[in-house]
Protein backbone atom coordinates (compact mmCIF):
# COMPACT_ATOMS: atom_id res chain seq x y z
CA UNK A 1 0.00 0.00 0.00
CA UNK A 2 2.73 2.53 1.28
CA UNK A 3 4.94 1.65 -1.88
CA UNK A 4 2.14 2.26 -4.22
CA UNK A 5 1.54 5.70 -2.87
CA UNK A 6 4.90 6.35 -2.90
CA UNK A 7 5.09 5.48 -6.65
CA UNK A 8 1.92 7.48 -7.91
CA UNK A 9 3.79 10.42 -6.17
CA UNK A 10 6.84 9.75 -7.63
CA UNK A 11 5.46 9.37 -11.21
CA UNK A 12 3.22 12.60 -10.29
CA UNK A 13 6.47 14.64 -9.22
CA UNK A 14 8.13 13.59 -12.49
CA UNK A 15 5.40 14.29 -15.16
CA UNK A 16 5.21 18.06 -12.71
CA UNK A 17 8.21 18.30 -13.91
CA UNK A 18 8.52 17.18 -17.38
CA UNK A 19 5.41 19.48 -17.75
CA UNK A 20 7.36 22.41 -16.17
CA UNK A 21 10.42 21.54 -18.54
CA UNK A 22 8.88 21.86 -21.29
CA UNK A 23 6.94 24.96 -20.75
CA UNK A 24 10.15 26.53 -19.98
CA UNK A 25 12.10 25.33 -23.32
CA UNK A 26 8.70 26.41 -25.16
CA UNK A 27 8.83 29.96 -23.30
CA UNK A 28 12.70 30.27 -24.24
CA UNK A 29 12.00 29.06 -27.93
CA UNK A 30 9.01 31.67 -27.56
CA UNK A 31 11.45 34.75 -26.65
CA UNK A 32 14.54 33.46 -29.21
CA UNK A 33 11.88 34.25 -31.63
CA UNK A 34 10.68 37.23 -30.51
CA UNK A 35 14.45 38.25 -30.69
CA UNK A 36 14.76 37.05 -33.91
CA UNK A 37 11.85 39.26 -34.82
CA UNK A 38 13.37 42.55 -33.68
CA UNK A 39 16.40 41.56 -35.97
CA UNK A 40 14.91 40.80 -39.47
CA UNK A 41 13.10 44.72 -39.02
CA UNK A 42 16.96 45.90 -37.67
CA UNK A 43 18.12 44.36 -41.08
CA UNK A 44 15.47 45.92 -43.00
CA UNK A 45 15.80 48.70 -41.96
CA UNK A 46 19.58 48.77 -42.02
CA UNK A 47 19.48 48.01 -45.90
CA UNK A 48 16.81 50.80 -46.20
CA UNK A 49 19.49 53.45 -44.65
CA UNK A 50 22.02 53.40 -47.62
CA UNK A 51 19.53 54.37 -50.23
CA UNK A 52 18.22 56.80 -47.47
CA UNK A 53 22.20 58.48 -47.74
CA UNK A 54 22.20 58.46 -51.10
CA UNK A 55 18.49 60.26 -51.52
CA UNK A 56 19.53 63.23 -48.99
CA UNK A 57 23.33 63.42 -49.55
CA UNK A 58 22.55 65.47 -52.60
CA UNK A 59 20.38 68.20 -50.65
CA UNK A 60 22.31 68.18 -47.22
CA UNK A 61 25.23 69.12 -48.54
CA UNK A 62 25.91 71.23 -45.18
CA UNK A 63 24.86 68.45 -42.97
CA UNK A 64 28.32 66.23 -43.81
CA UNK A 65 28.82 65.27 -39.85
CA UNK A 66 25.03 63.70 -39.14
CA UNK A 67 25.30 61.65 -42.43
CA UNK A 68 29.11 60.16 -41.61
CA UNK A 69 27.56 59.15 -38.30
CA UNK A 70 24.36 57.73 -39.43
CA UNK A 71 26.38 55.66 -41.48
CA UNK A 72 29.32 54.84 -39.15
CA UNK A 73 26.44 54.13 -36.70
CA UNK A 74 24.72 51.48 -39.16
CA UNK A 75 28.46 49.66 -39.90
CA UNK A 76 28.83 49.61 -35.96
CA UNK A 77 25.11 48.12 -35.71
CA UNK A 78 25.87 45.57 -38.75
CA UNK A 79 29.34 43.85 -37.57
CA UNK A 80 27.49 43.61 -33.96
CA UNK A 81 26.36 40.01 -32.95
CA UNK A 82 22.48 39.16 -33.00
CA UNK A 83 20.57 40.03 -30.66
CA UNK A 84 23.30 41.23 -28.19
CA UNK A 85 22.96 44.47 -25.85
CA UNK A 86 25.72 46.29 -27.85
CA UNK A 87 23.53 45.61 -31.16
CA UNK A 88 20.59 46.95 -29.67
CA UNK A 89 22.14 50.25 -28.16
CA UNK A 90 23.93 50.90 -32.08
CA UNK A 91 20.49 50.67 -33.28
CA UNK A 92 18.73 53.02 -30.55
CA UNK A 93 21.51 55.17 -31.64
CA UNK A 94 20.68 54.64 -35.47
CA UNK A 95 17.32 55.18 -34.43
CA UNK A 96 17.82 58.50 -32.69
CA UNK A 97 20.42 59.06 -35.38
CA UNK A 98 17.61 59.06 -38.27
CA UNK A 99 14.89 60.58 -36.02
CA UNK A 100 17.16 64.15 -35.99
CA UNK A 101 17.71 63.07 -39.85
CA UNK A 102 13.78 64.05 -40.36
CA UNK A 103 14.12 67.14 -38.35
CA UNK A 104 17.01 68.82 -40.64
CA UNK A 105 15.06 67.62 -43.53
CA UNK A 106 12.48 70.21 -42.54
CA UNK A 107 15.30 72.67 -43.67
CA UNK A 108 15.70 71.85 -47.15
CA UNK A 109 12.26 72.19 -49.11
CA UNK A 110 13.67 70.45 -52.01
CA UNK A 111 14.32 67.83 -50.15
CA UNK A 112 11.15 67.55 -48.53
CA UNK A 113 9.27 67.65 -51.65
CA UNK A 114 11.44 64.63 -53.34
CA UNK A 115 9.18 61.90 -54.06
CA UNK A 116 12.07 59.00 -53.08
CA UNK A 117 13.20 60.74 -50.03
CA UNK A 118 9.25 60.75 -48.77
CA UNK A 119 8.95 57.18 -49.71
CA UNK A 120 12.15 56.18 -47.94
CA UNK A 121 11.34 58.33 -45.20
CA UNK A 122 7.52 56.41 -45.33
CA UNK A 123 9.30 53.30 -45.22
CA UNK A 124 11.12 53.57 -42.40
CA UNK A 125 8.33 55.08 -40.02
CA UNK A 126 6.83 51.65 -41.24
CA UNK A 127 9.85 49.67 -39.75
CA UNK A 128 10.06 51.78 -37.28
CA UNK A 129 6.81 50.60 -36.02
CA UNK A 130 7.17 46.82 -36.84
CA UNK A 131 10.51 47.29 -34.71
CA UNK A 132 8.51 48.49 -32.30
CA UNK A 133 6.23 45.89 -32.24
CA UNK A 134 8.78 43.41 -32.17
CA UNK A 135 10.65 44.73 -29.01
CA UNK A 136 7.13 45.11 -27.69
CA UNK A 137 6.77 40.74 -28.42
CA UNK A 138 10.02 40.44 -27.40
CA UNK A 139 9.52 41.67 -24.18
CA UNK A 140 6.02 40.16 -23.73
CA UNK A 141 8.11 37.00 -24.48
CA UNK A 142 10.38 37.61 -21.49
CA UNK A 143 7.80 38.65 -19.42
CA UNK A 144 5.78 35.15 -19.50
CA UNK A 145 9.23 33.09 -19.42
CA UNK A 146 10.78 35.10 -16.28
CA UNK A 147 7.17 34.68 -14.48
CA UNK A 148 7.85 31.33 -15.23
CA UNK A 149 11.76 30.68 -13.68
CA UNK A 150 10.87 32.71 -10.95
CA UNK A 151 7.81 31.99 -9.73
CA UNK A 152 7.63 28.62 -7.53
CA UNK A 153 7.55 25.47 -7.92
CA UNK A 154 8.99 26.16 -11.58
CA UNK A 155 11.31 28.10 -9.88
CA UNK A 156 12.74 24.87 -8.36
CA UNK A 157 13.21 23.37 -11.80
CA UNK A 158 14.21 26.56 -13.52
CA UNK A 159 17.35 26.63 -11.55
CA UNK A 160 18.15 22.94 -11.37
CA UNK A 161 17.86 23.09 -14.89
CA UNK A 162 19.97 26.15 -15.40
CA UNK A 163 17.59 28.41 -16.69
CA UNK A 164 17.79 32.36 -16.23
CA UNK A 165 16.04 35.17 -16.22
CA UNK A 166 16.49 37.29 -19.24
CA UNK A 167 16.42 41.27 -19.67
CA UNK A 168 13.61 43.17 -21.60
CA UNK A 169 14.69 45.38 -23.89
CA UNK A 170 14.33 49.23 -23.16
CA UNK A 171 13.06 51.01 -25.85
CA UNK A 172 14.47 54.60 -26.70
CA UNK A 173 12.18 57.45 -24.85
CA UNK A 174 11.46 58.83 -28.49
CA UNK A 175 10.15 55.70 -29.73
CA UNK A 176 6.99 54.87 -26.89
CA UNK A 177 5.61 58.44 -28.55
CA UNK A 178 3.75 58.62 -31.64
CA UNK A 179 5.32 60.29 -34.54
CA UNK A 180 2.79 62.96 -36.13
CA UNK A 181 4.14 62.44 -40.03
CA UNK A 182 1.61 65.49 -41.04
CA UNK A 183 3.77 67.65 -38.61
CA UNK A 184 6.73 66.35 -40.35
CA UNK A 185 5.94 67.02 -44.12
CA UNK B 1 -25.11 71.09 -40.80
CA UNK B 2 -28.09 71.67 -38.99
CA UNK B 3 -29.06 70.85 -35.36
CA UNK B 4 -30.72 67.94 -33.75
CA UNK B 5 -34.22 70.18 -32.71
CA UNK B 6 -34.19 71.20 -36.70
CA UNK B 7 -33.87 67.93 -37.50
CA UNK B 8 -36.24 66.24 -35.02
CA UNK B 9 -38.86 69.45 -36.47
CA UNK B 10 -38.27 68.25 -39.88
CA UNK B 11 -38.63 64.85 -39.07
CA UNK B 12 -41.37 65.21 -37.28
CA UNK B 13 -44.48 64.31 -39.65
CA UNK B 14 -42.69 61.28 -40.52
CA UNK B 15 -42.18 60.00 -36.99
CA UNK B 16 -45.76 60.75 -36.55
CA UNK B 17 -47.11 58.49 -39.32
CA UNK B 18 -44.78 55.92 -38.42
CA UNK B 19 -45.81 56.01 -35.13
CA UNK B 20 -49.57 55.68 -36.49
CA UNK B 21 -48.11 52.23 -37.86
CA UNK B 22 -46.28 50.63 -35.27
CA UNK B 23 -49.59 51.23 -33.47
CA UNK B 24 -51.50 49.21 -36.05
CA UNK B 25 -48.64 46.68 -36.20
CA UNK B 26 -48.66 45.72 -32.71
CA UNK B 27 -52.28 45.30 -31.83
CA UNK B 28 -52.23 43.15 -35.47
CA UNK B 29 -49.34 41.08 -33.64
CA UNK B 30 -51.59 41.01 -30.41
CA UNK B 31 -54.30 39.60 -32.06
CA UNK B 32 -52.25 37.36 -34.40
CA UNK B 33 -50.31 35.80 -31.59
CA UNK B 34 -53.48 35.51 -29.20
CA UNK B 35 -54.81 33.37 -32.07
CA UNK B 36 -52.05 31.61 -32.58
CA UNK B 37 -52.49 30.69 -28.98
CA UNK B 38 -55.79 29.86 -28.98
CA UNK B 39 -54.94 27.23 -31.84
CA UNK B 40 -52.21 26.01 -30.26
CA UNK B 41 -54.51 25.46 -26.86
CA UNK B 42 -57.09 23.37 -29.33
CA UNK B 43 -55.11 21.15 -30.80
CA UNK B 44 -53.69 20.43 -27.24
CA UNK B 45 -57.24 19.86 -25.85
CA UNK B 46 -58.09 17.76 -29.37
CA UNK B 47 -54.43 15.33 -29.00
CA UNK B 48 -55.22 14.94 -24.65
CA UNK B 49 -58.86 14.20 -25.77
CA UNK B 50 -57.98 11.21 -28.52
CA UNK B 51 -54.90 10.01 -26.25
CA UNK B 52 -57.36 9.39 -23.29
CA UNK B 53 -61.10 8.99 -24.66
CA UNK B 54 -60.21 7.06 -28.00
CA UNK B 55 -57.36 6.18 -28.15
CA UNK B 56 -57.25 2.01 -26.77
CA UNK B 57 -54.87 -1.02 -27.22
CA UNK B 58 -57.36 -2.98 -29.40
CA UNK B 59 -58.26 0.17 -31.49
CA UNK B 60 -54.54 0.66 -32.59
CA UNK B 61 -54.97 -1.68 -36.00
CA UNK B 62 -56.42 1.35 -38.32
CA UNK B 63 -56.72 3.86 -35.48
CA UNK B 64 -55.79 6.52 -37.83
CA UNK B 65 -57.75 5.76 -40.98
CA UNK B 66 -61.40 5.24 -38.94
CA UNK B 67 -60.38 8.34 -36.99
CA UNK B 68 -59.55 10.20 -39.49
CA UNK B 69 -63.02 8.91 -41.50
CA UNK B 70 -64.86 9.23 -38.23
CA UNK B 71 -63.69 12.65 -37.49
CA UNK B 72 -63.39 14.28 -40.55
CA UNK B 73 -65.84 17.14 -40.41
CA UNK B 74 -63.83 17.94 -36.94
CA UNK B 75 -60.31 17.44 -38.66
CA UNK B 76 -61.62 20.07 -41.11
CA UNK B 77 -62.55 22.12 -38.47
CA UNK B 78 -59.35 22.30 -37.33
CA UNK B 79 -57.02 22.69 -40.66
CA UNK B 80 -59.40 25.30 -40.97
CA UNK B 81 -57.77 27.04 -37.96
CA UNK B 82 -54.87 26.99 -39.93
CA UNK B 83 -56.55 30.45 -41.53
CA UNK B 84 -55.47 31.91 -38.37
CA UNK B 85 -51.92 32.33 -40.36
CA UNK B 86 -53.45 34.41 -42.79
CA UNK B 87 -53.64 37.06 -40.21
CA UNK B 88 -49.44 37.54 -40.61
CA UNK B 89 -49.63 38.46 -44.18
CA UNK B 90 -51.14 41.74 -43.66
CA UNK B 91 -48.86 42.17 -40.38
CA UNK B 92 -45.84 41.29 -42.78
CA UNK B 93 -46.59 44.11 -45.30
CA UNK B 94 -46.98 46.15 -42.17
CA UNK B 95 -43.80 44.87 -41.20
CA UNK B 96 -42.13 46.22 -44.19
CA UNK B 97 -43.79 49.60 -44.58
CA UNK B 98 -42.31 50.61 -41.48
CA UNK B 99 -39.41 49.05 -42.38
CA UNK B 100 -39.14 51.80 -45.20
CA UNK B 101 -40.77 54.51 -43.05
CA UNK B 102 -37.47 54.07 -40.36
CA UNK B 103 -35.55 53.82 -43.76
CA UNK B 104 -36.39 57.18 -44.54
CA UNK B 105 -36.32 58.70 -41.57
CA UNK B 106 -32.74 57.63 -41.24
CA UNK B 107 -31.96 58.69 -44.58
CA UNK B 108 -32.79 62.16 -44.14
CA UNK B 109 -31.07 62.42 -40.45
CA UNK B 110 -27.77 61.56 -42.50
CA UNK B 111 -28.49 63.88 -44.93
CA UNK B 112 -28.19 66.76 -42.42
CA UNK B 113 -25.39 65.03 -39.50
CA UNK B 114 -23.35 63.65 -43.00
CA UNK B 115 -24.06 64.98 -45.96
CA UNK B 116 -21.08 63.43 -47.64
CA UNK B 117 -22.37 59.70 -47.14
CA UNK B 118 -24.29 57.45 -49.03
CA UNK B 119 -27.12 55.84 -47.46
CA UNK B 120 -28.70 52.43 -49.71
CA UNK B 121 -31.46 51.46 -48.57
CA UNK B 122 -31.52 47.79 -50.43
CA UNK B 123 -27.48 47.22 -49.91
CA UNK B 124 -26.57 44.90 -46.98
CA UNK B 125 -23.29 43.85 -45.92
CA UNK B 126 -22.22 40.63 -47.77
CA UNK B 127 -21.79 36.91 -45.89
CA UNK B 128 -18.27 36.66 -46.68
CA UNK B 129 -17.79 40.06 -45.38
CA UNK B 130 -18.47 39.47 -42.07
CA UNK B 131 -16.58 35.82 -43.06
CA UNK B 132 -13.51 37.70 -43.48
CA UNK B 133 -13.68 40.26 -40.32
CA UNK B 134 -13.53 36.50 -38.44
CA UNK B 135 -15.73 38.10 -35.39
CA UNK B 136 -18.32 36.31 -35.68
CA UNK B 137 -17.32 32.90 -36.65
CA UNK B 138 -18.66 31.10 -33.82
CA UNK B 139 -22.13 32.30 -34.70
CA UNK B 140 -21.52 31.47 -38.33
CA UNK B 141 -20.44 28.26 -37.79
CA UNK B 142 -23.22 27.49 -35.80
CA UNK B 143 -25.15 28.21 -38.04
CA UNK B 144 -23.85 27.15 -41.65
CA UNK B 145 -26.33 29.04 -43.67
CA UNK B 146 -26.72 31.87 -41.54
CA UNK B 147 -28.41 34.71 -43.70
CA UNK B 148 -26.80 38.48 -42.91
CA UNK B 149 -29.95 41.17 -43.12
CA UNK B 150 -29.12 44.71 -42.82
CA UNK B 151 -31.74 47.59 -43.22
CA UNK B 152 -29.46 49.53 -45.80
CA UNK B 153 -25.91 50.60 -45.66
CA UNK B 154 -24.27 53.60 -45.23
CA UNK B 155 -21.22 53.96 -47.01
CA UNK B 156 -18.84 57.53 -47.18
CA UNK B 157 -15.23 58.68 -47.08
CA UNK B 158 -13.63 60.70 -44.16
CA UNK B 159 -10.27 62.37 -44.10
CA UNK B 160 -9.36 59.33 -46.65
CA UNK B 161 -10.54 56.63 -45.37
CA UNK B 162 -13.46 54.79 -46.95
CA UNK B 163 -15.59 53.70 -44.39
CA UNK B 164 -19.40 51.18 -44.47
CA UNK B 165 -21.78 50.94 -41.79
CA UNK B 166 -25.00 48.91 -41.42
CA UNK B 167 -26.71 46.94 -38.72
CA UNK B 168 -26.79 43.68 -39.24
CA UNK B 169 -28.80 40.50 -38.59
CA UNK B 170 -27.97 37.05 -38.75
CA UNK B 171 -30.62 35.02 -39.39
CA UNK B 172 -30.33 30.95 -38.42
CA UNK B 173 -31.54 29.07 -40.80
CA UNK B 174 -29.05 25.79 -40.39
CA UNK B 175 -29.80 22.95 -43.17
CA UNK B 176 -30.56 20.10 -40.18
CA UNK B 177 -33.93 21.23 -39.87
CA UNK B 178 -34.90 23.25 -42.60
CA UNK B 179 -36.29 20.32 -44.10
CA UNK B 180 -38.78 20.05 -41.58
CA UNK B 181 -40.67 22.85 -43.38
CA UNK B 182 -41.67 20.91 -46.13
CA UNK B 183 -43.32 17.78 -43.90
CA UNK B 184 -47.12 18.58 -44.06
CA UNK B 185 -48.36 18.94 -40.61
CA UNK B 186 -44.79 19.24 -39.18
CA UNK B 187 -44.43 22.54 -40.84
CA UNK B 188 -47.30 23.65 -39.24
CA UNK B 189 -45.90 23.07 -35.88
CA UNK B 190 -42.47 24.89 -37.13
CA UNK B 191 -43.88 27.66 -38.06
CA UNK B 192 -45.91 28.29 -34.62
CA UNK B 193 -42.70 27.75 -33.12
CA UNK B 194 -40.80 30.28 -34.59
CA UNK B 195 -43.66 32.90 -33.74
CA UNK B 196 -43.75 31.44 -30.31
CA UNK B 197 -39.94 31.35 -29.62
CA UNK B 198 -39.83 35.12 -28.66
CA UNK B 199 -42.91 34.44 -25.88
CA UNK B 200 -40.22 32.15 -24.19
CA UNK B 201 -36.70 34.22 -24.61
CA UNK B 202 -35.16 37.04 -22.74
CA UNK B 203 -34.10 38.44 -25.58
CA UNK B 204 -36.45 41.30 -27.38
CA UNK B 205 -36.21 40.33 -30.88
CA UNK B 206 -38.71 41.23 -33.23
CA UNK B 207 -36.65 38.95 -36.15
CA UNK B 208 -35.40 35.83 -34.73
CA UNK B 209 -32.05 36.79 -35.29
CA UNK B 210 -29.18 34.89 -34.12
CA UNK B 211 -26.83 37.90 -33.93
CA UNK B 212 -27.75 41.65 -33.69
CA UNK B 213 -25.32 44.64 -33.71
CA UNK B 214 -23.49 47.75 -35.97
CA UNK B 215 -20.83 46.58 -38.48
CA UNK B 216 -18.49 48.51 -39.66
CA UNK B 217 -15.71 48.47 -42.14
CA UNK B 218 -12.98 51.01 -42.19
CA UNK B 219 -9.22 51.53 -44.43
CA UNK B 220 -6.51 50.51 -42.05
CA UNK B 221 -3.18 52.22 -43.78
CA UNK B 222 -1.08 49.46 -42.34
CA UNK B 223 0.34 46.51 -44.62
CA UNK B 224 -0.92 43.12 -42.48
CA UNK B 225 -0.26 39.80 -43.62
CA UNK B 226 -2.16 37.83 -41.14
CA UNK B 227 -5.20 38.70 -38.42
CA UNK B 228 -5.70 40.38 -35.50
CA UNK B 229 -8.85 39.60 -33.36
CA UNK B 230 -10.03 41.60 -30.25
CA UNK B 231 -13.10 40.56 -28.21
CA UNK B 232 -14.47 41.53 -25.19
CA UNK B 233 -12.84 39.42 -22.78
CA UNK B 234 -15.55 38.03 -20.48
CA UNK B 235 -14.06 34.58 -19.54
CA UNK B 236 -11.44 36.53 -17.60
CA UNK B 237 -13.99 39.05 -16.10
CA UNK B 238 -15.82 35.93 -14.65
CA UNK B 239 -12.69 33.29 -14.13
CA UNK B 240 -9.65 35.16 -13.61
CA UNK B 241 -6.57 33.29 -14.06
CA UNK B 242 -8.22 30.25 -15.07
CA UNK B 243 -10.13 31.92 -17.56
CA UNK B 244 -7.07 32.90 -19.13
CA UNK B 245 -5.83 29.59 -19.19
CA UNK B 246 -8.61 28.43 -20.89
CA UNK B 247 -8.16 31.61 -23.68
CA UNK B 248 -4.67 30.22 -24.14
CA UNK B 249 -6.32 26.93 -25.20
CA UNK B 250 -8.90 28.45 -27.39
CA UNK B 251 -8.42 25.59 -30.15
CA UNK B 252 -11.03 27.81 -32.78
CA UNK B 253 -9.04 30.97 -32.06
CA UNK B 254 -5.36 31.90 -33.15
CA UNK B 255 -2.72 32.57 -30.53
CA UNK B 256 -3.50 34.30 -27.85
CA UNK B 257 -1.69 37.80 -27.54
CA UNK B 258 -0.93 39.63 -23.76
CA UNK B 259 -0.99 43.01 -24.37
CA UNK B 260 0.82 45.08 -22.08
CA UNK B 261 -1.23 47.70 -21.17
CA UNK B 262 -3.31 46.01 -18.24
CA UNK B 263 -6.37 48.19 -18.59
CA UNK B 264 -6.38 46.89 -22.21
CA UNK B 265 -5.80 43.61 -21.53
CA UNK B 266 -8.83 43.26 -18.58
CA UNK B 267 -11.21 44.51 -20.91
CA UNK B 268 -10.45 42.69 -24.21
CA UNK B 269 -8.69 39.13 -25.41
CA UNK B 270 -6.96 39.52 -28.43
CA UNK B 271 -5.67 36.43 -30.61
CA UNK B 272 -3.71 37.21 -33.79
CA UNK B 273 -2.21 34.99 -36.30
CA UNK B 274 1.82 36.80 -35.87
CA UNK B 275 2.71 38.39 -31.69
CA UNK B 276 4.33 40.70 -33.53
CA UNK B 277 1.85 41.74 -36.18
CA UNK B 278 -0.48 41.81 -33.41
CA UNK B 279 1.11 44.40 -31.70
CA UNK B 280 2.20 46.41 -35.00
CA UNK B 281 -1.64 46.85 -35.30
CA UNK B 282 -2.44 47.47 -31.76
CA UNK B 283 0.35 50.12 -30.45
CA UNK B 284 0.06 51.37 -27.11
CA UNK B 285 -1.71 54.59 -28.18
CA UNK B 286 -4.21 52.82 -30.51
CA UNK B 287 -5.05 50.39 -27.45
CA UNK B 288 -5.47 53.54 -24.99
CA UNK B 289 -8.14 54.73 -28.35
CA UNK B 290 -10.09 51.53 -28.14
CA UNK B 291 -10.25 51.85 -24.67
CA UNK B 292 -11.69 55.41 -24.72
CA UNK B 293 -14.18 54.36 -27.18
CA UNK B 294 -15.25 51.40 -25.20
CA UNK B 295 -16.14 53.87 -22.40
CA UNK B 296 -17.45 56.27 -24.61
CA UNK B 297 -19.96 53.59 -26.47
CA UNK B 298 -20.43 51.81 -23.13
CA UNK B 299 -21.04 48.81 -25.25
CA UNK B 300 -18.88 45.91 -25.94
CA UNK B 301 -16.40 46.09 -29.03
CA UNK B 302 -15.07 43.34 -31.38
CA UNK B 303 -12.22 44.80 -33.49
CA UNK B 304 -10.34 42.99 -35.86
CA UNK B 305 -7.17 44.17 -38.40
CA UNK B 306 -6.82 41.74 -41.65
CA UNK B 307 -5.75 43.06 -45.33
CA UNK B 308 -5.41 46.67 -45.17
CA UNK B 309 -9.20 46.84 -43.70
CA UNK B 310 -10.49 47.28 -39.45
CA UNK B 311 -13.49 45.75 -39.05
CA UNK B 312 -15.26 46.72 -36.02
CA UNK B 313 -18.65 45.14 -34.36
CA UNK B 314 -20.82 46.82 -31.53
CA UNK B 315 -23.74 44.61 -30.64
CA UNK B 316 -26.97 45.50 -30.17
CA UNK B 317 -30.16 43.49 -30.00
CA UNK B 318 -32.32 46.62 -30.97
CA UNK B 319 -30.19 47.83 -33.72
CA UNK B 320 -27.76 50.79 -33.90
CA UNK B 321 -29.72 52.67 -36.57
CA UNK B 322 -33.30 51.65 -35.25
CA UNK B 323 -36.26 52.20 -33.27
CA UNK B 324 -36.66 50.56 -29.99
CA UNK B 325 -40.02 48.51 -30.55
CA UNK B 326 -42.19 49.59 -27.79
CA UNK B 327 -40.88 53.26 -27.75
CA UNK B 328 -42.97 56.33 -28.87
CA UNK B 329 -40.66 57.74 -31.58
CA UNK B 330 -42.51 60.73 -31.77
CA UNK B 331 -41.17 62.02 -28.55
CA UNK B 332 -36.90 63.24 -28.95
CA UNK B 333 -35.38 60.97 -27.21
CA UNK B 334 -35.72 58.20 -29.55
CA UNK B 335 -34.68 60.22 -32.42
CA UNK B 336 -32.08 61.49 -30.36
CA UNK B 337 -30.91 58.34 -30.05
CA UNK B 338 -30.40 57.46 -33.89
CA UNK B 339 -28.97 60.90 -34.10
CA UNK B 340 -25.83 60.10 -31.28
CA UNK B 341 -25.36 57.16 -32.82
CA UNK B 342 -24.62 58.36 -36.08
CA UNK B 343 -22.31 61.33 -34.35
CA UNK B 344 -20.96 58.08 -32.79
CA UNK B 345 -20.10 56.33 -35.67
CA UNK B 346 -18.43 59.53 -37.72
CA UNK B 347 -16.03 60.25 -35.04
CA UNK B 348 -14.80 56.80 -35.07
CA UNK B 349 -12.41 57.20 -37.62
CA UNK B 350 -11.15 60.64 -35.54
CA UNK B 351 -11.25 58.60 -32.62
CA UNK B 352 -8.79 55.96 -33.48
CA UNK B 353 -7.15 57.68 -36.10
CA UNK B 354 -7.35 55.70 -38.58
CA UNK B 355 -6.55 58.82 -40.87
CA UNK B 356 -3.04 59.15 -39.92
CA UNK B 357 -0.55 59.06 -42.50
CA UNK B 358 2.49 57.85 -40.85
CA UNK B 359 0.93 54.17 -41.79
CA UNK B 360 0.62 55.10 -45.25
CA UNK B 361 3.58 52.79 -46.54
CA UNK B 362 4.88 53.92 -50.02
CA UNK B 363 2.99 51.10 -51.63
CA UNK B 364 -0.22 52.21 -49.91
CA UNK B 365 0.52 55.26 -51.00
CA UNK B 366 1.12 54.52 -54.88
CA UNK B 367 -2.31 52.06 -54.63
CA UNK B 368 -4.13 54.95 -53.07
CA UNK B 369 -3.44 57.10 -56.26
Amino acid sequence: MNNTFFIVIGIAIVLVIIFIYNSLISKKNQVKNALSGIDVQLKKRSDLVPNLINTVKGYMEHEKQLLEAVTKTRTQAAQQKEGTQKRFASENMLTQLLAQLYVVAENYPQLKASENFLKLQAQLYDIEEHIAAARRAYNGAVYTYNNIVQMFPSSLVASAMGFKSQPMFDAPENETTNVNVNEKF
Amino acid sequence: MKNFDDIYKEVLPLLKKLQRQRRVYRLLKFIGYGALQLLILLLVVYVVYITFFIFTPDTITGFFIRQGRRNADKLNYIYSLQLVFFLFIPLSFLYTRIRRKQQEIFSLVVKHVAPNFQFIPHAIIPKNCIDHSKLLSKQLEKNENAYVMSDGKLKGKIDGVDIELADISLLNSSRKIFFLYYIPGINFLMVALLYLRPLFTRRSVEDFSDFKGLFMTADFHKQLHGTTVVLPDVLEKRAGFVGKILQGMNIKRDELVHMENTAFEKEFVVYSTDQIEARYALTPVMMERILAMRQKANKPLMISFREGKMYMIIPEPEGIFSFKPSENVTKPPALKRMYDNIQFCLTIVDDLQLNTTLWKTGCSQQHHK
